[in-house]
């Protein structure tokens, strides 16, 4: 009894010694930065000769201001899980990279605090003038974002199955490479390709386009191999799928990793549109530190910066001076003319908007449908079969027990006329 | 003194009740409270009446956990009671082959074996290479079958082959003695005494099968299970009042597929947990 209680008391000590020690061991650095990132999408030098853009910005940070901060990096997959996180409200990111959708989502949803530019003098001088007129719309007044990585969407294909050419959306619907197919696990990425194959705007509200969409869809379905997210770079770079929408920055990566019997090549989506955009720094509303999110922003916008993320992602950076390669660094995807393409090309391709909430729920219940599996009879026959196999058997031995029981009865019965007087 | 103990019991008992209470209790209320609401908190049942559409999801994710299921029984059975028939020192060896898989993630393993049974994979590549030809394994309901037995057979192995060590051999010997021949000895004081082992087992690799919405992804192609359209209700389509309905609706299918096969089981063994 006695041991037991002197137990519980030196369990309850340490667990409030280990409580008062925690903050003791998170104080060090006077103040904290939360990045809330996609993975595989900032440089953090895990290899030899890659920079870690965190260490140097928390070097660059405590030489500037004086102050030591910890930089707390954390990933996501898919915009919608960091939507969650941040609209739930739990977790105070100070600093996030949505894409342009789901921006235009944030701020009008109020999630989104106003920059204030002053603390980024880089944005300023470093931001192509592109990302500062009309022709984005996700931040039309330019009050939210600062641009981090851009891109669009086009078809890797390989080229030991699929001949060399110019290619569009059309593509992915050639009966000839039906099961060597991927497609997107996303409903917005999907139907984005759907209706540019048919000729609509990415953005369309109109309920016919969708449902032709759906329909087109539906028609692919048994040639797709599977719907991936990160699995793409898996299942292109072994030769497992010969075909799949992609973005060109992935693209660059796969090709590096290609296996020995694998030639990937690339081609932009020709005589349809197709998605292009921008993934931008914002801070959201919950944010603890504010002005050490914007001294981030402008760090991340200085060339030495930009060339290390965009030599790790093969994204295309909305710095002029990584574009221009304006230092002396190696910038490996320098010369790469698919990587910055003309502006005549890319004013024919559209950036995800908002869609209206009505569109936007059309379209989740036909994913939803579009992923629901067929089934066969046959489970259905042989979970009957065994069902009533069950219930035969279960009747057959009860069956069996009432006769064994009238017999051992009957045994009774003979012992007791044998035994009169027992 | 005995008061005095009564309190320390339920002192030492407080946390997991805690822990029950917030992780077990209050998200089940969540999940019934969202089912019966909709999105401006006002009660209907117009949840369910979408899922309607996805009777075929549902039948199918049950079907395929009932086969992964039945096959980690025939393999873990027979498995279970070799095991316990061994020496202290094997038996420990044994269990620690059984249990290494575990301590890799879920996640990992079932992404491994996504490229142990791709088209160019590893078994292919092995079949390739001594001249046979190529076996198209992935993206089919075989393959999520075989990921669902891969990762969770362990939990069908262990509860049976603890209450196998637990039976003590004189019984067997008395079997024996009686004139019991093997398989006597096994229909009447084996297999009974294994049955609560059985069922826990079938429990702990049905329902998180039946559920499972990562092994359905990556292995399953274009295949969705009714994992797959719940954890997109909720996170890619925000929507959590469907999200929870269904959730609902398939812990009401599992509750009955374990009464039905409970049922069979005599029901009233120790061990069960539902």
């Amino acid at each position: 009894m006695k041991t037991i209680r002197l137990l519980t008391l030196a369990v309850l000590c340490a667990v409030l010694l280990a409580a008062c020690s925690l903050p003791a061991f998170a104080a060090p650095a006077a103040e904290t930065l939360n990045v809330y990132n996609w993975g595989v999408y900032m440089d953090l030098g895990n290899e030899d000769g890659e920079v870690d853009v965190n260490t140097a910005f928390e070097e660059w940070y405590q030489e500037t201001f004086g102050v030591t901060i910890k930089v707390n990096y954390t990933t996501y997959d898919t915009n919608e899980t960091m939507y969650q996180k941040v609209a739930a409200g739990g977790a105070p990111y100070d600093i996030v990279i949505p894409s342009d959708y789901m921006i235009s989502r944030m701020i009008r949803e109020e999630l989104l605090l106003e920059l204030d530019f002053s603390n980024i003098p880089n944005y300023e001088t470093e931001i192509a003038a592109e990302f500062k007129g009309d022709t984005w719309q996700y931040d039309p007044e330019h009050k939210y974002t600062v641009p981090y990585m851009w891109g669009y969407v086009g078809i890797v294909y390989n080229r030991n199955h699929v001949p060399e050419g110019q290619y569009n959306y059309d593509l992915l619907w050639n009966q000839d490479y039906a099961g060597k197919i991927l497609m997107m696990n996303n409903p917005r990425d999907t139907f984005a390709i759907a209706l540019a194959k048919n000729g609509y705007s990415l953005n369309t509200d109109d309920p016919n386009h969708w449902d032709k969409a759906y329909e087109d869809l539906q028609a692919q379905k048994p040639l797709v191999q599977s719907y991936v997210t990160d699995e793409i770079f898996d299942k292109m770079q072994s030769g497992e799928a010969y075909i799949s929408p992609c973005y060109y920055g992935d693209f660059l990566v796969m090709r590096d990793n290609q296996a020995d019997d694998v030639d990937l090549a690339f081609s932009p989506i020709v005589g349809q549109t197709t998605n292009k955009y921008v993934d931008c720094m914002c801070v959201p509303v919950t944010a603890q530190n504010k002005l050490a999110a914007e001294r981030y922003m402008d760090f991340m916008c200085t060339y030495e910066m930009g060339i290390a993320n965009a030599n790790y992602t093969g994204y295309s950076s909305p710095l002029n001076s990584v574009k221009n390669n304006e230092g002396d660094l190696e910038y490996y995807y320098q010369e790469d003319a698919l990587l910055y393409p003309d502006e005549s090309v890319l004013s024919g391709y559209e950036e995800f908007l908002y869609l209206e909430r009505t569109t936007q729920a059309r379209m989740d219940n036909q994913w939803k449908t579009l992923k629901r599996s067929e089934l066969g009879p046959w489970p259905y026959v042989i979970s009957l079969g065994v069902i009533l196999g069950a219930a035969v058997a279960y009747v057959v031995h009860k069956q069996k027990e009432k006769r064994a029981e009238i017999l051992r009865q009957k045994a009774r019965e003979k012992y007791a006329k044998l035994h009169p007087f027992q | 003194m005995t008061k005095r103990k009564g309190f320390m019991q339920r002192l030492l008992a407080a946390p997991y009740l805690v822990w029950a209470a917030l992780f077990i209790i209050v998200p089940l209320i969540m999940v019934i409270y969202y089912a019966f609401t909709d999105k401006n908190g006002a009660f209907t049942f117009d949840n369910f009446s979408q899922i309607a559409a996805f009777t075929h999801t549902f039948t199918l994710s049950i079907w395929l956990g009932a086969v992964a299921t039945v096959i980690c029984l025939v393999i873990a059975y027979p498995l279970a009671y070799i095991m316990s028939r061994m020496k202290p020192r094997h038996q420990r060896f044994a269990m620690m082959l059984v249990m290494l898989p575990m301590w890799i993630n879920l996640i990992l393993r079932t992404y491994a074996l996504m490229n142990i049974v791709a088209d160019t994979g590893i078994i292919n590549t092995m079949l390739s290479f001594v001249g046979l030809p190529p076996v198209h394994m992935i993206n089919t309901q075989g393959a999520v079958v075989a990921g669902m037995v891969y990762n969770f057979i362990p939990y069908m192995i262990m509860p049976i082959y603890n209450v196998m060590t637990r039976i003590d051999p004189p019984v067997l010997e008395a079997s024996r003695d009686l004139g019991g021949n093997f398989f006597q000895t096994f229909r009447r004081v084996i297999f009974p005494l294994s049955l609560p082992g059985i069922v826990s087992g079938i429990t702990m690799v049905f329902v998180p099968s039946v559920s499972t919405f990562y092994i359905s992804t990556k292995l399953g192609g274009t295949m969705a299970l009714v994992g797959d359209i719940i954890e997109f209700t909720f996170i890619g389509e925000t929507n959590y009042n469907v999200g929870a309905s269904m959730s609902l609706i398939l812990m009401a299918m599992i509750l009955l597929c374990m009464l039905v096969m409970n049922r069979f089981t005599d029901g009233d063994e120790e061990g069960l947990i539902v």
